[in-house]
């Protein structure tokens, strides 16, 4: 069979590839245009940083942004992290262990809204989790839980709502690794720790990669949840937006949508790169090894 | 004792007996091969051994330290893997000292074994390259060399020569030999081929359906099979049954078989009147010979390089002669006798073989 042209590959592609790259670049043009001043729905349109300058000197802005990045840094490392021990359980079949599989990876399904309205209903004043606290003696009396001011039924959201996807990549890379392997590191003194820093991340770091990433974007420009149950005394970034957006100044609010695309793209790409830089490089443990070879080499 | 000893050893799978009451002893520096078909039980024992699987019943000893329970990264074994095991995304190099760091040793230490195992190994050229990027035989030493860094009191083979082709095979088996015992080592080796098990073993301990069949030293196990299992699957002897008609001497016996009568030198009397014999293919003497002399009719000729075989049939039963040099063919009459010496009773029950 002889190879198609590349051209004739590109033109097959084009109705599926294409359309994407036409979205997905037509909205990235339209925010940062706008955020420079076209496309001004409520004025004159041109060129001007104005809309930048007035960001940029807001106060609130860096809050957003620090917030946003907050959310989504610990929303990426939590669900991956509680799903790490989770594909390790689930790598060898055992009896119920789909039906397991399949509960993990219910919140799926749920829509966010749904998720959070039930949260909010499990932690209201005369909720269970109070109720629960109270009868057990460790609360005196109901606590407001709802809209913590640290974020922690956010995160706990975030958790729940992104950790089973970050299960789904991370059981597929898991189960890949040949038992032997393990059992290798096992029977030369790895112990759990040891395997799962040596063997298991190396050898997984691309579905890691790919979990951190995605839940990091996720919860990064999440609105629901903040929404719902997130501090009332600190906005994301989705909320800046909205906030700008329902006052009509459109110019700033795309000023605040381009900042999220950036975090997203540089975040993503850094924590994909620590990830790799940890648990597959290890350039420092690399240039000691090659350092004390040498050394030995030059002694003898 | 020094060395490997697992006593009593039982494993039990649900309802399934993998090992049944395993003996082993294996004294330091020596090569034991564990050896048996597949299911046999070999690679189980193995696990054992190096920790990966609890018995159900027996204990294991290093060094006279029960070891039983302690789990597989602190029992002081190294196991070279059928699959070689290697971790593929460390270098050559990083592979072979990851048992030396686990180990918490210095830099400088590890340097310098690091060196000694090299060198041993000839994988200087290697140490950067990652695994994908070495040949089968080469990995096998990467395997071999992570083991050896270590210096463990027991090493443990799982087949560990079944993904090389057979010329290089039999050059990594010499290496392996010569190895463990330039390095004094206990080593345990497990294997379904039997030629590798009677060129490289100090003794072999047979394992058929989760019971020891027979332990000895190759040369005890190839010439005196005490089952039918042993010698059928320890160089495919021809069995029969005889019937024990007299005693002609102290350790001679006649027997009634269907090539015709037949006598027997055994320190051991037979078990019963009926019993089963074996002999070796090619331990006949081609040509009529007064003690046991057959006759028969060849019907199949296989020309093997080094040997040939020559089939028979008797009584719709198969036999077969081994020849370095002949020129008989499919047709021809052939007469032969076997040696008393060479012929031996075999026993049927496993456990009384195992005690």
């Amino acid at each position: 069979m002889t190879r198609p042209s590349p051209w004739f590959i590109a033109v097959l592609l084009l109705p599926g590839i294409g359309l994407i790259a036409v979205f997905i670049g037509a909205v990235i043009y339209i925010a940062i245009a706008q955020s420079v001043g076209f496309y001004n729905l409520t004025g004159d349109s041109g060129f001007s940083m104005e809309f930048w300058e007035k960001l940029i000197g807001r106060k609130s802005y860096w809050t957003a942004v620090r917030y946003s990045l907050f959310i989504g840094f610990w929303a990426a490392v939590l669900s991956v992290a509680v799903a790490y021990p989770l594909a390790l359980w689930l790598r060898k079949p055992f009896k119920g262990s789909l039906t397991i599989s399949a509960i993990l990876k219910a919140p799926l399904m749920i829509h966010g809204i749904v998720a959070a309205f039930l949260f909010l209903n499990i932690i209201s004043y005369n909720g269970l989790v109070n109720q629960l606290l109270v009868w057990t003696g460790i609360f005196d009396d109901p606590r407001r839980l709802q809209n913590d001011s640290g974020a922690v039924g956010l995160l706990f959201l975030q958790v729940w709502k992104n950790m089973p996807f970050a299960l789904l990549l991370l059981t597929g890379a898991v189960q890949s690794i040949p038992q032997d392997t393990l059992n290798a590191a096992q029977d030369l003194g790895a112990g759990t720790v040891e395997r799962f820093r040596r063997i298991i991340a190396p050898l997984t770091v691309s579905a890691m990669q790919a979990a951190l990433i995605i839940v990091f974007i996720d919860a990064l420009a999440d609105f629901t949840f903040q929404t719902t149950v997130g501090p009332t005394n600190r906005q994301s970034l989705s909320q800046y937006m909205e906030f700008f957006r329902g006052r009509g100044r459109w110019n700033e609010a795309a000023g605040v949508g381009v900042t999220l695309m950036a975090l997203s793209l540089i975040g993503a790409v850094l924590m994909a790169l620590t990830a790799r830089l940890i648990f597959r490089e290890r350039p420092i443990a690399r240039v000691v090894t090659w350092y004390e070879t040498r050394r030995v080499e030059a002694q003898t | 004792m020094s060395g490997l000893a697992a006593k009593k050893i039982a494993v039990r799978f649900d309802a399934v007996d993998a090992l049944k009451n395993i003996d082993l002893e294996v004294p330091a520096g020596s090569f034991v091969t564990l050896l048996g078909p597949s299911g046999c039980g070999k690679t189980t024992l193995l696990n054992v051994i190096s920790g990966f699987l609890k018995p159900t019943d027996g204990r294991v000893y290093i060094d006279g330290i029960d070891v039983t329970d302690t789990p597989p990264e602190r029992r002081d074994t190294a196991l070279c893997f059928q699959s070689y095991a290697l971790f593929p995304h460390l270098s050559v190099e990083e592979n072979l000292v990851f048992g030396l760091r686990q180990r918490g040793m210095s830099g400088a230490d590890r340097a310098k074994r690091l060196r000694d195992v090299v060198g041993q190994l000839d994988l200087g050229d290697h140490l950067s390259k990652l695994p994908n990027q070495l040949s089968g035989g080469q990995q096998q030493r990467v395997s071999l060399g992570r083991a050896l860094t270590v210096r463990p009191s027991v090493i443990l083979f799982d087949e560990p020569l079944s993904n090389l082709d057979a010329k290089l095979r039999e050059t990594v088996r010499h290496e392996i030999r010569s190895i463990q015992q330039d390095f004094g080592l206990t080593a345990v080796y497990v294997t379904h081929d039997q030629n590798e098990a009677l060129a490289m073993s100090d003794k072999i301990f047979v394992l058929n359906k989760g019971q020891l069949e027979q332990a000895g030293t190759p040369q005890d196990l190839y010439h005196a099979p005490r089952t039918r299992f042993v010698a059928d699957f320890v160089g495919s002897a021809n069995v029969m049954q005889a019937r024990v008609v007299s005693r002609a001497q102290v350790d001679v016996w006649q027997v009634v078989t269907p090539l015709g009568p037949l006598m027997v030198r055994s320190d051991t009397p037979p078990e019963a009147d009926n019993v089963l014999i074996a002999w070796r293919a090619e331990a006949v003497i081609m040509g009529h010979d007064p003690v046991n002399a057959v006759t028969a009719k060849v019907v199949r000729r296989s020309f093997e390089g080094a040997y040939t075989d020559l089939f028979f049939d008797v009584e719709g039963k198969t036999f077969r002669v081994q020849q370095t040099e002949t020129n008989l063919v499919a047709g021809e009459d052939m007469t032969f006798s076997i040696l008393p010496d060479n012929i031996v009773f075999l026993s049927d029950s496993v456990s009384k073989v195992a005690s």
